[in-house]
């Protein structure tokens, strides 16, 4: 459904041709995230603080639904405009607008990529350090949104860590700066970071600031492979017991290590049913130590093999397996879901167990990777959603995966966030109390309700 | 409230499904252009497939999409999934077929389809240009000429290709033997490209050179016509076939020996595109730097008596010797992104020659925005590219930036000109 031709009229007039989209094309292009689609009754491409508030403020007052947007690469539907109306998109605002030694942060506006702010502040000798999948193109603005993390989360924590302020335009169109430029701040409530991980639910974020740190003086990589996950879950357990903080701890099963096997060529060694890909970095009189405790430990719990990687280009051939494993799967696979869910670091070894039984009883073709020195799992389920029985086996293993999990004491998301493809099952992890406080910061924000709506049911 | 679907697979026309990642976005130099999700790999492969199967009638934003494609295979390249989304496109625009015949549509259609295959009247027409062309002065490095600002605006900034007075095909017989002292070890034929047979013939004639020094008796087609790309790029499939079919026979009387390619879209064209229709002469194309390593000389080359222009112009009168090397960057071009054995064959034989010193350019892998048609059908995003990638060779320090395709030099020493840079650029195959 098109949007009344005197908005539409009012929203040329705000973004430019340009900015202001409605053709069918431009209409199917910013329906899809990598979870779902649906189409909106158009597209707003502001360049401005000044624009998105303009934007804003007449879509409050018409209750046109606005789904904030950045690159669309969410895993769990939480751009996609399922109720139609406006899709509000970052893109064109992607500058780097500071990187301050001095003060050790950055001014990013919200559409700017997360990698390209990573270059900026390597350039100058810093590091943000957040690291999800997709950095090199989803948008800081959709990191702050999903609260994102990646495999270094661990160590270094995840988007919300590094939030130290933000320019919010809430739907009556006021323009809100939140945090400011300290390192320390404790006046007032932290309205930055209740923001980050909303969603889209609460506001339009416009410009991000972030803290920076030094960049790590060095970086040691070992990849050892064990019998089955259970006994490499056990060594990340042990890595963490003995105070080691590794910046990567990646844990790949055999599925996941057969497939690379077979696409690449890459080998594996006999007897392997799992690997952990393990990085410690910082400075460099400290690593080779690390590395040497990481090493006996693996052996203590029989590894069937290690690698170490002693120079740059030894490093790439080692993360080959893990970076190569993920595409070589879907290539395998009409579909590909990759499932989200984080446990206590002490119960990992128990859920990748749970996702194993739990794959066999419903018959589902499930690989597990995890960054598991924070305890986030990713089940990957590849099938076919053509085929009635697959696409069931799927559902299934899905709803009963999320179950367990929240059972166990997990979360059913640990970095993905929310958007259509948990909402059913937040309210059974979080319980009436906090969904009540939830919608309540929901009508605070956004009384009429148009802020990204079909997510979280108000 | 519609229903919301999950993504399906959209694979209908067979090959692997998009799965909507949009790791695409981050190498696509008309997203990165633009901005705007519909200019995106990720968008058109899901358009062209929502108008292949009826879902979506092709409106001008749908033509619009799939002609700012550079087709650069950046895309295909980065696919987790193995997409080939480049394919997927020009599939698309190829299914438009003539589209909309406004004037400068029947231009290119003319240019693509009638001046391109047939040598004669292009011949002609270059001739004429290479008389008209001296009343505009000649570029330092030799490969380019100034256009006044009035027709630089109407052109795109563009400078005109310094074409030369004879082609190929008249300076050099069909048949060229090794010299007498050489022993004979082998044929090999020779596909020059457009542009390195009729417009700019220094790298095919060094490449003739280096090739009968080694042994080798060239064979030179004097019925070979253009590899098809720019009529195939514009979406003209009637006129790529027919050059596809001319130059299979041209070259299937030469036996089966190996055809090498000094252009990285004519490799592309006759290796891939050609292959995709089942064309016999696809197997036997070689890029002529890897033939050249895999058939090397025992010893390292010394420095070459005439050096090309374009070094003649930069070292200002200095020999090029091992103490005081020429410093040279390889550009790799977009076409030769899925062949990596050919900028690795290029720089192994540069490598070998003591007074070359290898340096990188900066962001490995960019556009440049010249290959295949792409400054022609996107001057704004081709500039753009074209002044990032002078401004990385100028970063890098080179003395010259070569590229095995006369799109991508004539567009660098285009842009290096205009920021004033010192290097210059010039065909791989003229420091080969």
């Amino acid at each position: 459904m098109a949007l009344p031709a005197s908005i539409a009229e009012q929203l040329r007039a705000i973004l430019g041709p340009e900015g202001f989209l409605d053709a069918p094309e431009d209409l199917r292009a910013f329906a899809y995230d990598l979870f779902a689609n649906h189409q909106p009754d158009a597209v707003a491409l502001p360049e401005s603080v000044e624009q998105v508030s303009a934007v804003m403020r007449l879509c409050n007052q018409n209750k046109i639904p606005v789904y904030p947007r950045g690159s669309g690469t969410s895993l769990a539907g939480s751009p996609v405009p399922v109720l139609g109306g406006l899709v509000l998109c970052s893109s064109r605002m992607n500058k780097v607008l500071e990187v301050s030694v001095t003060d050790r942060l950055a001014r990013v506006q919200s559409g700017c990529v997360t990698g390209d702010l990573q270059k900026a502040a390597a350039a100058q000798g810093l590091m943000y350090p957040p690291n999800p999948t997709s950095m090199l193109y989803s948008t800081i603005g959709g990191n702050v949104s999903t609260n994102a993390g990646g495999a270094s989360g661990a160590k270094y924590g995840v988007t919300r860590d590094y939030l130290l302020g933000l320019t919010a335009i809430l739907p009556n169109g006021d323009v809100v700066k939140m945090g400011n430029r300290c390192q320390k701040d404790v006046t007032g409530f932290d309205l930055p970071r209740l923001i980050c991980g909303s969603e889209g639910l609460l506001a339009f974020i416009a410009e991000v600031t972030v803290k920076l740190i030094p960049l790590p003086e060095g970086i040691r990589t070992a990849l050892a492979y064990f019998s089955d996950v259970t006994e490499a879950g056990s060594v990340v357990t042990d890595i963490v017991s003995h105070r080691i903080l590794p910046c990567t701890l990646e844990l790949m099963d055999r599925v996941f290590l057969n497939t690379v096997a077979e696409v690449y060529g890459v080998p594996c060694p006999e007897g392997a049913g799992a690997a952990l890909l393990i990085e410690v970095d910082g400075p460099d009189m400290v690593l080779d130590g690390q590395m040497e405790t990481i090493e006996r430990i693996c052996r203590e719990h029989r590894a069937v093999g290690i690698q170490l990687a002693r120079s740059e280009e030894e490093r790439d051939v080692l993360w080959k397996a893990r970076r190569g494993g993920t595409a070589a799967l879907v290539r395998k696979a009409d579909m590909l879901v990759t499932l989200d869910y984080a446990v206590p670091i002490s119960l990992l070894p128990r859920a990748l167990g749970m996702m194993e039984a739990l794959a066999a009883e419903h018959g589902c073709n499930v690989v597990t990777i995890a960054h598991a020195a924070d305890g986030n799992l990713h089940p990957m389920v590849l099938y076919s959603p053509s085929d009635p029985a697959q696409d069931a086996a799927f559902r299934a293993f899905a709803d009963a995966s999320a179950r367990a999990i929240v059972e166990l004491g997990g979360t059913v998301s640990g970095e993905h966030g929310i958007g259509l493809e948990k909402k059913e099952y937040m309210p059974l992890q979080l319980g009436d109390e906090q969904m009540r406080i939830m919608r309540g910061i929901c009508r605070l924000f956004d009384p009429y309700g148009i802020m990204n709506p079909g997510k979280l049911e108000r | 409230m519609s229903s919301c679907g999950l993504i399906k697979n959209k694979g209908a026309s067979g090959g692997p499904s998009c799965e909507y990642c949009g790791r695409c976005l981050s190498v696509c130099p008309s997203y990165r252009h633009s901005l705007v999700e519909t200019m995106s790999p990720r968008a058109r492969i899901d358009l062209a497939r929502a108008v292949e199967s009826g879902e979506l009638a092709p409106g001008p934003r749908y033509r619009q999409s799939i002609k700012a494609c550079m087709q650069c295979l950046a895309c295909t390249e980065i696919c987790g999934k193995g997409v080939d989304g480049a394919q997927i496109i020009l599939d698309a625009r190829l299914a438009e077929g003539d589209g909309e015949l406004t004037f400068w549509r029947r231009v290119e259609k003319f240019v693509t389809t009638r001046l391109l295959l047939d040598r004669k009247l292009l011949g002609r027409f270059l001739r004429l240009g290479s008389l008209f062309q001296r009343l505009f002065p000649r570029d330092k490095g030799g490969s380019i000429r100034h256009l006044p600002d009035a027709f630089c605006a109407l052109s795109g900034k563009r400078s005109l290709p310094d074409m030369a007075p004879h082609t190929l095909f008249d300076l050099l017989p069909e048949r060229i033997m090794p010299p007498d002292e050489v022993t004979q070890c082998g044929e090999v034929a020779l596909f020059t490209g457009c542009f390195s047979g009729l417009v700019s013939v220094q790298a095919a004639l060094h490449l003739v050179e280096e090739l009968t020094a080694r042994g080798y008796t060239v064979f030179l087609p004097r019925e070979q016509t253009c590899c098809g790309a720019p009529a195939q790029l514009s979406g003209f499939g009637e006129a790529f076939r027919k050059a596809q079919a001319r130059n299979a026979d041209v070259f299937a009387a030469c036996g089966d020996m190996p055809v090498l390619t000094l252009c990285a879209t004519c490799h592309r064209t006759l290796s891939r595109e050609y292959r995709a229709e089942g064309s016999a002469l696809s197997p036997r194309i070689v890029d002529a730097a890897v033939f050249l390593r895999e058939h090397d000389r025992a010893a390292p080359s010394p420095a070459p008596a005439a050096l090309p222009a374009a070094v003649q112009a930069v070292r200002e009168g200095r020999p090029v010797t091992a103490e005081d090397p020429l410093l040279v960057a390889v550009h790799d071009p977009c076409h030769f992104r899925l062949d990596p054995q050919a900028g690795r064959a290029l720089r192994s034989q540069l490598a070998a020659k003591p007074w070359i010193r290898l340096v990188e350019l900066p962001e490995p892998g960019s556009c440049c925005g010249g290959g295949g048609i792409s400054s022609l059908k996107n001057p704004a995003i081709a500039d753009k590219l074209g002044e990032a990638r002078a401004r990385a060779a100028m970063q890098c320090g080179a003395d010259i930036v070569v590229a095995e395709c006369p799109g991508c030099v004539l567009q660098l020493n285009n842009h290096l000109r205009r920021l004033k840079a010192r290097a210059r650029a010039c065909h791989a195959m003229e420091l080969v």
